[in-house]
């Protein structure tokens, strides 16, 4: 009588036997390898995956550059909003002053209208220098949590790989019902251990 | 005198991940027998964990003061600037219109521009709107998501918990079955003798 069937986990071929038929085997011992070329691929995949977050994540460290420009680009624009209410003034005042034409009068509108543009500009960029390092705290703990998930991705089909490996359960005789090459469907029984 | 026996029959295909009993062995009724991999649904759970984890990451980004500060204040600043274009156009047009000798073509140029403020005005208050109905549906989806994989974190651990047998009712245990075996749905895990 059986004291334990061993059947297939998973749908495979036998890609290697390492005891005969009819030995005595102890609990643990490998008995079978079936192909795991698939799972072993998946695997190297969400490695190169989790290299890649690893890689953005360490980059995201290297935030002191891109805060120092956000500032720069806002001194800048502060600059720029400056100057645009300067000369605006002073075409205001030059039209007053010499009561000039009209088209002098369409050059101060459209000054005007380039220095709202310029406060525009000004406040849009004070708003994302604000906003960088939110949003960085935000990536960066998206990204290490991504990394986690990929990282149970990867636990998940290395067991299945571990489980490719067939394992004699108990001690005893092993009676064997496959041999290299051999394609197995989940529950095809391996052999007996009696 | 013939003992009534049960048979107890494996739920699912799956390894026998531990048996906690020994053959022979008097059980109670509840008593754990032994325990099925749980490996695919403690994966699920995992997965829909890390998920409401990264929903809540998204969810920061969702609220009003951020919203207001970072998406919806570049865009309010945006009307402000159009809405002062706007006015200067119109005092620009109005300005060159009341003035004596001004060539048509430039009171014609002045009207153009002025239409032209007022259709970017209207498009900055139209993205705004749209915006705030994006962000309105965005939220409801994310809610709907969190609903959805918090229902899913509880199905598998309650799956999780009916991997480990438990003896139906008290008796002498018969394993079937030994830790490391490949089960499928049907196959005897052990036996009860009443």
């Amino acid at each position: 009588m059986a004291k334990a069937i061993i059947k297939c986990p998973h749908s495979s071929t036998v890609t290697s036997v390492s005891v005969a038929d009819s030995t005595q085997v102890k609990r643990g011992d490998v008995l079978a390898i079936l192909d795991s070329s698939v799972e072993q691929d998946r695997l190297a995949r969400l490695t190169a995956h989790e290299t890649k977050l690893k890689g953005h994540l360490a980059a995201l460290a290297d935030n002191e550059e891109v805060q120092r420009r956000e500032q720069v680009l806002q001194d800048i624009l502060a600059v720029q909003t400056d100057r645009e209410g300067k000369l605006l003034a002073v075409l205001q005042d030059e039209f007053q002053q010499y009561s000039l034409g009209h088209s002098d009068l369409i050059k101060v509108y459209q000054r005007e209208d380039d220095w709202a543009q310029a406060k525009y500009d000004l406040e849009v960029a004070t708003l994302k220098r604000q906003q960088y390092p939110k949003d960085l705290d935000h990536t960066r703990r998206y990204l290490a949590l991504m990394v986690d998930l990929v990282a149970g991705q990867k636990q998940f089909v290395q067991a299945n790989i571990d489980r490719m490996t067939v394992k004699a359960p108990i001690d005893g005789k092993l009676s064997l019902s496959v041999a290299v090459h051999t394609p197995v469907r989940r529950g095809y029984v391996v052999g007996e251990i009696t | 005198m013939n003992a009534t026996i049960r048979q107890i029959l494996s739920p699912r295909h799956a390894t026998v991940e531990t048996v906690v009993v020994q053959n022979g062995q008097s059980v109670l009724v509840g008593q754990p027998i032994l325990k099925l991999d749980s490996l695919n649904f403690e994966r699920e759970q995992q997965k829909a964990q890390v998920h409401l984890r990264l929903l809540d990451i998204a969810a920061e980004r969702l609220t009003d003061d951020y919203l207001n500060a970072f998406v919806y204040g570049p865009m309010q600043s945006m009307i402000t600037f159009r809405s002062t274009v706007v006015s200067d156009r119109q005092a620009m047009r109005d300005d060159v219109a009341g003035r004596i000798g001004v060539p048509q073509p430039t009171i014609d140029g002045a009207e153009a521009k002025l239409d032209e403020a007022k259709a970017e005005l209207s498009n900055a208050v139209d993205s705004l709107a749209r915006k705030k109905l994006e962000i309105a549906k965005q939220k409801l989806d994310k809610e709907a998501e969190r609903t959805q994989l918090t229902q899913s974190v509880q199905f598998m651990q309650r799956l999780i918990d009916l991997s480990t047998i438990v003896a139906p009712v008290a008796g002498k245990i018969d394993l079937g079955t030994v830790a490391g075996v490949f089960v499928e749905r049907g196959d005897l895990l052990f036996e009860i003798s009443l």
